[in-house]
């Protein structure tokens, strides 16, 4: 069953997205467009590749872990929705005047309960999922933004520079104490 | 390795509105209900079977106290089969019909039923 609080906060975030893809200057687009894609492909443009390796399992094991619990969820929350809709009957069937054994009734409450609780505590594995998975796409984000492309080359002030000075040229070496 | 600007921000958008499917459709377990307010009438004792010829059985039990309908005999299938409804009598003994078979060793099941419907716990004998 989709809530409409849960549709209106989705909808945000996918205009969030569009927004932030749409506005984002091209020269950083790329890695940022990437990471959203999947944590760590952005870090790899840029040639972080242990910070790559780290965000992209990261991201990939609760990826994972999410889907898994979710399947499971699901299955049970199925189960629960069923084993109510048959205990909830019962009151319809003594309402039309037909005979119901209270030992049916007492199992299927107790198999209700039982669904029920696995489905509560299935959906806590599942949220501790959706947060890991949340912190890595945020660390992920930040840590593009944060983080300037390596290129490979080292930067330091030369001390040798060549000077023109009317006929002459003279090389020059500074030498720091 | 680069993509293309259109390709990684559609893929990108993509991402994002699959884990919204993904997370906006999942089911969500309602609020558990509150059980039934029923009361089921007590279970009846002192069940007995007798013989007293060839294939007719006669099934003796005690009243129960309190509001009661009627009484109900069974058949236990015991996992081989469903238990069968025999009989429904409002008196406390009741011989069906010959069975046409011996029913030594089956096991056989009354209860009462309330005024609302409800079917208490069923009281169980074997057959001599």
């Amino acid at each position: 069953m989709i809530r409409g609080k849960t549709l209106r906060g989705t909808a945000a975030a996918l205009v969030a997205v569009f927004v932030m893809a749409l506005a984002a200057p091209a020269s950083a687009t790329d890695s940022l467009l990437l990471s959203l894609l999947l944590p760590g492909l952005g870090q790899a443009q840029d040639g972080h590749y242990a910070k790559a390796s780290l965000f992209g399992t990261a991201a990939l094991v609760s990826w994972v872990g999410l889907f898994a619990t979710q399947v499971n969820y699901s299955s049970s929350v199925t189960k629960y929705e069923n084993e109510k809709r048959i205990y909830l009957a019962y009151q319809d069937q003594l309402d039309r005047g037909e005979v119901v054994y209270i030992g049916d009734m007492n199992a299927t409450y107790a198999d209700m309960t039982s669904s029920f609780d696995r489905a509560e505590d299935q959906e806590q594995t599942r949220n501790i999922f959706i947060g890991a998975l949340a912190v890595t796409y945020a660390l992920n984000i930040v840590d593009i933004l944060l983080t300037k492309e390596d290129t490979g080359e080292v930067e330091h002030e030369p001390n040798v520079s060549v000077e023109y000075r009317r006929d002459e040229l003279r090389l020059v070496r500074t030498i720091r104490f | 390795m680069r993509l293309s600007f259109s390709i990684a921000r559609w893929s990108a958008v993509t991402v994002a509105l699959c884990g919204v499917l993904v997370l906006a459709g999942c089911p969500k377990q309602d609020d558990f209900p509150a059980a039934l307010n029923v009361t089921a009438p007590a279970t009846p004792t002192n069940f007995v079977i007798t013989n007293p010829s060839g294939t007719t059985y006669t099934f003796e039990w005690t009243a129960v106290s309190g509001p009661v309908d009627h009484y109900r005999l069974y058949l236990l299938g015991n996992g081989l089969g469903p238990d069968e409804l025999l009989a429904e009598t409002t008196l406390t003994s009741i011989t069906p019909p010959a069975f046409g078979f011996s029913a030594e060793g089956l096991q056989f099941a009354v209860s009462a039923v309330s005024d609302e419907g409800v079917e208490g716990f069923r009281a169980v004998a074997t057959a001599p």
